[in-house]
Order: structure tokens, then C-alpha cells, then sequence
């Protein structure tokens, strides 16, 4: 019987395992035989003398720990739970940094009656981050070659709630593998020997790890409009955290109040007054907006602002906004108004806080603002009116009705004044497919990623729609007012 | 080049089975999984000039071009991201993360040769406590990363503006190339899908 070599090399790694084909009628000629029973396993590192080595059960304690790193290294959190075949502790791999990696062996006792019983001493060695790959893919190569212990192969499940250590903040989480925190990392495997206490993270941690971006590190109390306080406040919102402060007053009896001013006041339309106003508005709502998990569904309020931009009172739209109220930061972002005559002009703004996190401010009357953000809109009917044809005319001369889809194409289409077309966006699965078949595609381009800056000229929002067969069909994207 | 689109749309990709579901209960991705996933997109994206058009194209090689089908669908499905600007406030299925991700370590797997450059570049400019100015292809990528970060994240996120700094950035930059690294292995792509599932399972 001949033994078997096998050598997974690596730059800065190799791996080279010997045994025996369980064959005893080996064929001495097979090309590549089956290595099922191993002697010994010797792994080389690049800066490390002598090998480690050792039997099947540092082979397997050496999979085991390297993998689990390799996915803690990954995802950035770190477990507690310990891999059985790591359970003995001879091979272990912990952090000291974001490119070090600290590898340790501790010789097995040496039990040959021929010898002294030797003390265990631990081998260790620090790897970079390419280094340890290379440990790793060597592993991975051998769990990959079926001829080699074919009883070992990759097994991989993602970490439970309950076995990942709790002891990174909540921010710091939210990207953790890429802005992974190295320093925190190196207790899991220091204390792999001690038997880990089972404690339960307490449930409400959860929506802040896994939910929107908060930048408290304890969700807030869902019941009272908390004032950022950790933040950079911009300047507007200096005046808001000051108002809040104060006591607030019962919200249902304040609401009355707040309503009447949407009420009774005149209105301003001027729309590049009220797209100051609207910024401003953002402005002031959003940094205040923390509370946002706690909101059952989406809140729709009217909010009326002044031409200072302070906001002075508002409206909700349905009971639920009504009931939720007091969980969204406006009651606080109210100005008091004591000195302010009610025949003032305010300005009418769309604020819905939607249950998904996001916040979306638009001037009342235009209804529904663009979820394009960044531009100003043309709503006037009668430019509608005017640009329409222009746009008309540009996807008729570029389209061809011979067609090979078989569903109408639906985009969304951003049109200058002068009816040039700025970008698109495919409203359906057939349209994003076929883009490239349409005019659209040679006359502007997807409404793309990172660079559409905010446009700076008004646009008009169409809807062009392709049919499989006869002619273009063009509307506005709200419909025809009046 | 006759079996087009419409027939191959019934049956999900065969490449696809390389990837097994993660328990976990409603199909789609949890967050931090979609934040990673475009993060590796994007650090792939400033190691190679046009890097979005070679994920269309690798994602049309692998059959994959049913779910990235073109430039759209990509950029929505990348800005289920929740730090995007864009963010498009829709799930991300198992189905389109796997095709993103098999892209993805795909990519990396062509670059695997520059991404170790890169890395060993960096562990040598450590050890002569050289700042990453004196490597031209390494501070172009972190120059390149930070750019694209900078131009895609909403800065309204705290953990977009928590790492807004050049040093966070660059941090971020080397830290997803070191995943980039570990995606290009035998069983990277495996080890990473995992690693996406990390404490979201019960």
C-alpha cells in the first residue's frame, strides 16, 4: 500500500495532507486515487518555519475555526457560537486588527510512552488579510476535491441571531463588515474556551440594528417628539429643538389650534417661493424624524408654513395621521405664534411620513410631487399642452411599429420646456427590456444613478406609451388638470 | 440565438441552484445584505472603469440577464440599497440577490489578480508607514471608491455621513477589497452569500 500525497499551494499558504486509499485492491494505475483515510495534514505559512501539523482532528479544528472566521471576517459580526470540531481549542484564529489575524496551534500532548509527557505550548503566528485568504482557499480547494476526504466538505450556515456577540453599538452595525470595527473583535475567540453564558439581547435592540438608520443608539421613545439632540443640527432646526423643549402641550387640544391657521390664512403660490419653503420644511422635519419605526402606516398631513418658513400649523389627513400624531416630530417644530397676525400668507405643504422611514415633502397643490427629486415641475395645462406635440413628434419620427414585444411599453419621461427629453424610466418589465427598440433610448437616457444632478430648468412629466402595434400614446403623467 | 428571452423566462437559471435559500422567513434580503451587495458592486465599479457595463455583460454571459435584464433593473435593484439617494423603497428578492451576487464574485474572480496587488500594495505601504499617495493604482481606486460613494449615498443616513471622512472611506474602500478577495475563492461566492445572512436567521 502507497501513501497518498496531496498539496493545495498557495502564494502565501500550502496545504499538503497524506493518507491512504480505503482500496486495498488499488489500482496502482487509477490517475488520481481516493485519499480517504489521513495521516497527517501539514499546513505552510509563508513566514512561519516549521509546519503546523497534525492528525485528523487538527485538520478538521483547522477547517472549522478558518471558516467561520473567513464568515465572521465577512459579515463583519462575530459569533459565539464555537464549531464542535473547535471545540478542543488546539487550532485558534482571532482578530488583532482589520489586516491581522492571529493563528494559534497548541501542540497535543505528546502521549508516546517513550518520551516524556511534554507540556502543551501554543504555536502562533499573525497573518495579513491575504495571507489568511490563501489559508482559507486552501482549505477550500481541499474541501472542493472530491479524491480527498471526500467526508469533508463545505458546510456553511449563516450565524443566528443568538449566536452573534452583542457588543457593537447599533450604528456601527449598520455597515458592518465594510466599516467593521476590528477592536471590539478579539474577546469571542480569546474566551473560546470558557463556557459562554447564553444571554438573550433584549428583543427591542432589533429595530434599530436591522431597522432605518437612527442615530440614537436606543430606539426613542415612540410616544413623544425627541429632539435629536446627538445630531448636527443644521441652523433652522436650532430654533426647533428650542421649542420643543419646553413642555409640550396635550396634542389634541393644540391641534384645533394649529388647524385653524391652515384655515383662515391666504395662501402663497409663487413656486419658487414655495419650493424655498419646501427645502426649508425637509430641513427641519427630517433631522427630527426619529421616531420613525414606531409609524404604523403611511401619515399624510397638511402642513402651512410661513414666508419666514416657520412652520405654524397643520392638518391631518386621516384618523390614523390623527392618531399618530404625536409620533411624528411636527407638533414640536411648531412655532408659537403669540405675536403673529392670522391673516399672514402661509404656504401649503404635503408632509407624509411613510411607515418604510422616508419622509416626502411637497407643495399642497401640486398633490403629488415628482418622486424624482430635485426639480421643479411644469403643471400649467397649458404648457402641458404646449411641450406635448414637440415630444409627439420625436417619438414618432424614431419609432417603428414593427414590434417584437407583446405588451404595451410604459415610461415615465422627463421633458424640458423647449420638449427635448432628459431621461426616462421604464415603468414596466417589458419596457425596461425593450428600452433600447424605443426613440426614448437614442433621445435621453435612463433616469440614471449617481450623477442626475438636480436639474435646474422646470420639467414636465409624460407618460409615453409604446404599443405593440399602432401609434405612440402620450399623456401627462398626472392626467389633464381640470 | 433562436431560444430567446420569452421562452427561458418560466425556469429560474441553473446557476442559481449554487446558491441555497437562507431560512429565513419571507424571501427577501434583509438590509444589511442589500447594502452589501451594492457596496461590492461598488467597490467593483472603481477597480474597473466601466463597471457597470461589465456587470451587464457578465450577467447576460452567465444567464443571469433575465433578472439584471439592463441598466434599469440593475439600478433599481442596487438602490434597494437604503443608504442610496435613490433608494427605491422595494424588496430585494433572494433570487435577484443571488444573480447580483454570482455577478459579482464573478467579477471579482476576473480581477482577482489587481485586487491582490492592490492589498499586498497596501500591506507594504503600511509596514514603510507610507501614506496610500505613493501607490498610483491603489490611491486611484480609493479616489475612484470615494467619488462613487460620495455621489450614490444619501448623507441624510447616519451611516453614510458617520463615514463620510477620506480616512473612513478609504477604510471602507480596503475593507470591501479584502471581501472582493475572499469572493474570488473556490467557494467564494458561497462563503459571501453566507456571510450576508449573518444573525438574521432565527
Amino acid at each position: 500500500m502507497t501513501t497518498i500525497q496531496r498539496l493545495y499551494s498557495l502564494p502565501n499558504c500550502s496545504l499538503m495532507l497524506e493518507g491512504f486509499s480505503d482500496n486495498l485492491l488499488l489500482n496502482s494505475t487509477e490517475f488520481r486515487p481516493l485519499l480517504a483515510i489521513l495521516i497527517n495534514a501539514e499546513c505552510r505559512l509563508a513566514r512561519l518555519e516549521k509546519p503546523l501539523s497534525g492528525g485528523r482532528e487538527f485538520l478538521e479544528s483547522l477547517i472549522a475555526v478558518v471558516s467561520q472566521y473567513a464568515q465572521e471576517f465577512l459579515s463583519g459580526l462575530h459569533a459565539t457560537r464555537v464549531p464542535k470540531q473547535a471545540a478542543t481549542g488546539l487550532v485558534q484564529l482571532e482578530r488583532v486588527n482589520d489586516n491581522t489575524h492571529r493563528l494559534s496551534l497548541r501542540s497535543p500532548m505528546v502521549l508516546d510512552s517513550s518520551t516524556a509527557v511534554t507540556a502543551p505550548s501554543r504555536t502562533e503566528i499573525d497573518l495579513s488579510t491575504v495571507e489568511l485568504f490563501d489559508l482559507v482557499e486552501a482549505i477550500d480547494q481541499l474541501l472542493a476535491d472530491t479524491q480527498t476526504l471526500p467526508d469533508l466538505s463545505l458546510n456553511l450556515t449563516p450565524l443566528s441571531r443568538k449566536e452573534i456577540a452583542k457588543s457593537e453599538t447599533a450604528t456601527k452595525q449598520l455597515v458592518p463588515a465594510a466599516i467593521g470595527l476590528a477592536s471590539l473583535a478579539a474577546a469571542a475567540f480569546a474566551f473560546s474556551f470558557l463556557p459562554f453564558p447564553k444571554v438573550e439581547p433584549p428583543k427591542d435592540l432589533y429595530p434599530v440594528r436591522s431597522g432605518e438608520t437612527t442615530n440614537s443608539l436606543t430606539p426613542a421613545t415612540p410616544t413623544s417628539p425627541t429632539p435629536a439632540t446627538s445630531q448636527p443640527t443644521p441652523a433652522p432646526s436650532a430654533t426647533a429643538s428650542a421649542v420643543s423643549a419646553s413642555p409640550s402641550p396635550t396634542p389634541v387640544a393644540d391641534l384645533r389650534k394649529l388647524e385653524a391657521a391652515l384655515v383662515t390664512a391666504p395662501e402663497i403660490t409663487d413656486s419658487a417661493t414655495l419650493e424655498q419653503l419646501g427645502k426649508q420644511l425637509r430641513g427641519k422635519i427630517e433631522p427630527q424624524w426619529t421616531t420613525k419605526s414606531a409609524v404604523p402606516q403611511d401619515l399624510i398631513y397638511q402642513v402651512g408654513v410661513g414666508k419666514d418658513g416657520e412652520i405654524l400649523g397643520y392638518k391631518p389627513m386621516d384618523s390614523t395621521a390623527l392618531e399618530n400624531a404625536a409620533k411624528t416630530p411636527l407638533l414640536g417644530l411648531v412655532a408659537r405664534q403669540g405675536d403673529r397676525a392670522a391673516s399672514d400668507p402661509l404656504a401649503r405643504f404635503k408632509v407624509v411620513f411613510r411607515s418604510s422611514g422616508g419622509l416626502e415633502v411637497a407643495p399642497w397643490n401640486q398633490g403629488m410631487t415628482s418622486p424624482i427629486t430635485g426639480i421643479t415641475e411644469i403643471t400649467e395645462s397649458a404648457k402641458l399642452e404646449a411641450i406635448l406635440p414637440k415630444l409627439q413628434s420625436q417619438m414618432n419620427q424614431g419609432w417603428a411599429t414593427a414590434s417584437n414585444f407583446s405588451e404595451d411599453l410604459i415610461y415615465k419621461v422627463r421633458v424640458k420646456e423647449d420638449g427635448t427629453v432628459v431621461d426616462y424610466s421604464a415603468e414596466n418589465d417589458a419596457a425596461a427590456r425593450y428600452a433600447q427598440e424605443t426613440p426614448l433610448s437614442k433621445l435621453g437616457k435612463p433616469i440614471a444613478d449617481s450623477n442626475t444632478a438636480p436639474v435646474q430648468e422646470p420639467l414636465a412629466l409624460y407618460k409615453v406609451v409604446f404599443p405593440p402595434q399602432g401609434a405612440v400614446e402620450i399623456s401627462p403623467w398626472r392626467g389633464w388638470q381640470n | 440565438m433562436q431560444l430567446n428571452s420569452p421562452l427561458v423566462q418560466s425556469s429560474p437559471p441553473v446557476i442559481l441552484g449554487s446558491l441555497p435559500d437562507p431560512p429565513i422567513a419571507d424571501q427577501t434580503c434583509p438590509r444589511r445584505a442589500r447594502i452589501e451587495i451594492d457596496l461590492l458592486l461598488l467597490a467593483i465599479e472603481a477597480l474597473e472603469l466601466d463597471g457597470s457595463e461589465a456587470i451587464l455583460q457578465t450577467s447576460k454571459e452567465l444567464e443571469l440577464d433575465e433578472i439584471i435584464k439592463d441598466r434599469v433593473t440593475l439600478w433599481r435593484l442596487r438602490n434597494t440599497n437604503p443608504l442610496r439617494r435613490h433608494n427605491q423603497r422595494r424588496d430585494l428578492t433572494l433570487t435577484e440577490a443571488k444573480a447580483l451576487v454570482i455577478v459579482g464574485c464573478s467579477l471579482s474572480r476576473q480581477l482577482t489578480v489587481l485586487i491582490r496587488q492592490l492589498l499586498i500594495a497596501h500591506d507594504q505601504l503600511a509596514e514603510k508607514q507610507l501614506s496610500m499617495e505613493h501607490h498610483f493604482r491603489l490611491n486611484d481606486y480609493l479616489e475612484r471608491f470615494r467619488a462613487h460613494f460620495r455621489s450614490r449615498m444619501n448623507p441624510r443616513r447616519a451611516a453614510v455621513a458617520d463615514n463620510y471622512s477620506d480616512e473612513k472611506l478609504n477604510q471602507l474602500a480596503l475593507n470591501l477589497l479584502s471581501q472582493l478577495l475572499f469572493c474570488t475563492g473556490t467557494y467564494g461566492i458561497q462563503r459571501f452569500w453566507f456571510s450576508l445572512f449573518d444573525g438574521e436567521v432565527a
